[in-house]
């Protein structure tokens, strides 16, 4: 785990991520193992994105329509304007070492089929839903290091 | 009993993406002896014009009906601004719903936070308000603390090693053992019961 030099832990979590790239791009991302709803499935960090966007797929298996939702948000996602709806959801990040993280985030549920997602993942986006999550990526051991701001 | 015949076009800023019943209720109207005949079968004594005088109410419309411009626009400086120096006191709950829809719908993250927090100190008692504000709130640690799953690092581990042999499918992995593959997502949950809390990662690879 990754210690502050006066001794407290910059990370209560980690675990092993997968670094590639997706959708014909030849960058890399992070993809981390997750569960929304109590459903897993692995998502990309995407610091320049906002909330959690969420695979029409993953959407169906976590059963997210029973909740509240605020219809009708535009996103634009890899370029593509999205209609959707916001709900409130469980976000879980799994560790191996040291603890799981929960948190409520903001999700957005695209209002498409699973076709039309294509093979677009599910993003972690900063503002509305990692914002408050310190994170840090080893690059040489494909390690994922995470704690909640309020642990410091 | 009195008639009153109304012109829509009498009232200023009418806009017909308003309910004009709706306006009229919420205008101070000035009613004034008709000065014109008719021909329409309805007695001159019962014809009455209606001059409208602005009210507060009237310039909520107003305000919306610019920002809803802005908003078509995609203008997002002068929607915030226009925004930003609301009262928003003066609105009705079902208002500041709109203008958080129209935030909402040119990609706004922050404002639509914010408006919906303000909207709740507002409307405490309002369901909508109180959902929006919910939904829009910023993220909430509600366990830190959780035991870890060391078997999702499995999963990980799997999708790095085969992932180019099962590339476009998708699989259901579980602690590292593939439970199904499948061309599609339908196809996969008719070989493979997913249930939640099961630790059954489902992704296209």
């Amino acid at each position: 785990m990754l210690f502050y030099s006066d001794g407290e832990p910059f990370a209560t979590g980690s675990i092993e991520c997968e670094l590639r790239p997706f959708q014909q791009e030849d960058n890399n991302r992070i993809f981390i193992p997750v569960a929304i709803l109590s459903q897993m499935t692995d998502a990309v960090l995407d610091t320049g994105g906002i909330y959690c966007v969420l695979h029409p797929a993953i959407a169906e298996l976590a059963d997210i329509q029973r909740f509240d939702s605020i219809g009708n948000p535009r996103l634009a996602i890899r370029g593509i304007i999205y209609n959707g709806s916001l709900y409130k959801a469980d976000l879980e990040i799994y560790a191996s070492s040291g603890n799981n993280l929960c948190q409520e985030v903001t999700v957005f549920v695209p209002d498409c089929t699973i076709e039309e997602w294509g093979d677009k993942p599910t993003f972690l986006g900063l503002s509305g839903c990692m914002q408050n999550i310190r994170f840090a990526f080893d690059p040489e051991n494909d390690k994922f290091y995470f704690s909640a701001l309020s642990e410091s | 009993m009195v008639t009153a015949t109304i012109d829509q076009t009498i009232i200023p800023g009418t806009s017909s993406r308003f309910d004009f019943i709706e306006r009229v209720r919420n205008t101070v109207v000035d009613v004034m002896e008709p000065v014109m005949p008719t021909t329409d079968g309805i007695k001159t004594s019962e014809r009455y014009f209606i001059n409208v005088i602005p009210t507060s109410s009237q310039t909520v419309v107003d305000d919306i009906t610019n920002i809803e411009i802005y908003a078509k626009e995609n203008d997002i400086d002068q929607f915030i601004e226009a925004v930003t120096n609301l009262d928003l006191e003066n609105f009705p709950s079902q208002s500041i719903i709109r203008i958080i829809d129209l935030a909402l719908s040119i990609g706004l993250v922050k404002l639509p936070q914010q408006l919906a927090q303000r909207a709740k100190q507002i409307y405490p008692d309002d369901k909508e308000i109180v959902k929006y504000q919910k939904i829009l709130a910023p993220p909430k640690i509600i366990n830190s603390n959780l035991p870890p799953y060391p078997p999702a690092e499995l999963n990980v581990k799997w999708l790095k090693e085969f992932r180019n042999e099962y590339k476009g499918k998708w699989v259901a992995l579980k602690d590292g053992i593939l439970l199904a593959s499948a061309v599609s997502f339908e196809e996969l949950k008719s070989k493979v019961e997913i249930k939640k809390k099961s630790h059954i990662l489902v992704t296209r690879v």
